[in-house]
């Protein structure tokens, strides 16, 4: 018996009886006549398809909130241009991820002038073409900021119990001048604020660090501190990166620290524009 | 006379870091009545597989009569008090886990209780209930055997499975959490109604096929669901 005819007697062998096998594993399927899916194969995907009728059809979300200072100081040294290209950075990062685990959204609120604003609704990052750039001025209505991104954390409709911890992310260079000690407790207390990670970066030296302290809940990652432009980089990489390990990872749930990688005087790669 | 049919099924996320199934399963039938148990353990925790496989055994022992022979918090410290003594190590939350556990008599009558996140769905005189409340936190927070001490964080309820296809159905958060709410009726309905159709072997190999096709997108936790239900002659 020459081998072509070995092979068609497992062939024969197996497939005309009633042997359950991962079509994974099965050398004929792809050609010929053993490419038939068998019954068992038509059974499951029947069924399975049958089961999507009850359930979500979207993956577990895991939302980071940054809220970001765009007052009139952000103007100063370069602040506000790092601060949109930083953004724009972490976004396209959350996107590439393979969301393999969990699905990142990212939502931005703004404050600056009379008061905050939503300035990206909470959405998945993978299909955010693009994030408008923000435009500093007005005083610091850091309260307005505190209040909505309680809003938004409390609101089951846009953040489901089914979500992983979410990601709050503060950014600021000044004092905030509007009401914001009882805005930033309620906050900190409310049922499911309590529960999310909060990072903060202190922009200059004119930041309140303090404040940024109360804020801030990770033990393992404090106030960081931005001295120039570039640290906001720095401190978005750190964050994406931070995000996108829980997202990879088995317990999305799980806090991951910031870790502020060094970036070099000549990081710039010698391109001509 | 009542039938029953349950499975569960490693998680993607545990298959790919070769750890074991965190959650577990007991079904046991007597005297015409069923024993139900699921079990979650916390993830995070080092020894949780154990605490849960420890939970519905000794769930069994301690609830099946239990729920129906004394009042529930009796039942319940009972309980609690024997899956300590069970446990091999003298550190409790190492092997936290979730329990949601039902009882059902030759004559319908059930009894479920439940600590910590999952579903407990059920069909009483036709009627459809849910025993779970709303989540308070996010996904994988949880009350847990070996964390929580309060009574009142333990969900109870009794009635009476009296028409055809009344039932009760436990499931773990790896499944709760991706069910749509306002279809949970009809999802109980869609199980059953093919239970009712499988011997209980057929219906457990349907059901752990579901699990691992699950539809939801990026799916990764333990799944296990069971249930029990009244046939229809």
């Amino acid at each position: 018996m020459g081998f072509a005819k070995y092979q068609e007697d497992n062939f024969s062998r197996y497939y005309a009886a009633s042997i359950v096998r991962g079509r994974e594993h099965d050398p004929f399927v792809g050609s010929g006549a053993g490419a038939e899916e068998t019954k068992d194969t038509k059974i499951m995907q029947e069924n399975a398809s049958k089961l999507k009728d009850f359930t979500v059809a979207e993956a577990r979300p895991l939302p980071v909130i940054v809220m970001a200072d765009v007052s009139a100081s952000m103007t100063v040294g370069g602040k506000i241009e790092a601060l949109n290209l930083a953004l724009k950075d972490m976004v396209a990062g959350f996107a590439a991820e393979s969301r393999l685990r969990a699905e990142i959204q990212v939502g931005l609120i703004t404050f600056g002038g009379e008061r905050a604003r939503v300035h990206l609704p909470l959405a998945p990052a993978h299909k955010i073409s693009e994030v408008s750039p923000l435009r500093a001025a007005g005083r610091t209505p850091m309260g307005s900021a505190f209040e909505e991104a309680r809003r938004l954390i409390e609101d089951k409709d846009m953040i489901p119990s089914r979500a992983y911890r979410p990601v709050l992310v503060l950014v600021s260079d000044g004092l905030p001048n509007d009401d914001w000690e009882q805005p930033l407790d309620a906050l900190c207390k409310s049922e499911r604020g309590q529960k999310a990670t909060r990072f903060a970066m202190a922009i200059g030296a004119d930041a309140d660090v303090e404040m940024l302290r109360r804020f801030a809940n990770d033990p393992e990652s404090p106030v960081f501190k931005a001295h120039e432009a570039r640290d906001i980089h720095r401190f978005f990489r750190a964050v994406t990166m931070s995000v996108t390990s829980r997202s990879r990872s088995t317990a999305p749930n799980s806090n991951a620290p910031l870790v502020l990688a060094d970036i070099p005087e000549d990081d710039d790669l010698d391109l001509d524009f | 006379m009542f039938r029953a049919a349950a499975a569960t099924v490693i998680g993607p996320s545990h298959e790919a870091q070769g750890s074991p199934n965190q959650d577990a399963l007991r079904l046991r039938g007597s005297e015409g009545g069923w024993f139900l148990a699921v079990a979650d353990g916390i993830g995070s925790r080092p020894l949780s597989h154990m605490g849960s496989r420890l939970a519905v055994r000794v769930a069994d022992k301690w609830l099946r009569g239990g729920l129906f022979e004394r009042p529930p918090r009796d039942a319940i410290q009972d309980f609690y008090r024997a899956w300590l003594t069970a446990l091999p190590s003298n550190d409790p939350s190492s092997m936290a886990t979730t329990i949601l556990a039902a009882s059902v008599r030759e004559d319908g009558r059930c009894s479920v209780v439940q600590l910590g996140d999952g579903l407990v769905l059920y069909r009483s005189g036709g009627d459809f209930g849910v025993l779970t409340g709303d989540r308070a936190g996010f996904a994988n927070e949880t009350a847990a055997l070996g964390v929580t001490r309060s009574f009142g964080a333990w969900q109870h309820t009794s009635f009476v499975l009296s028409q055809p296809r009344d039932g009760v159905m436990l499931m773990t958060d790896g499944l709760a959490d991706d069910l749509v709410p306002e279809r949970l009726d009809g999802f109980f309905d869609r199980l059953i109604g093919v239970a009712a159709k499988r011997s209980r072997r057929n219906g457990k190999r349907w059901l752990a096929r579901q699990l691992r096709a699950w539809p939801t997108p990026m799916h990764a936790d333990d799944k296990t669901v069971g249930l029990i239900f009244r046939a229809d002659r």
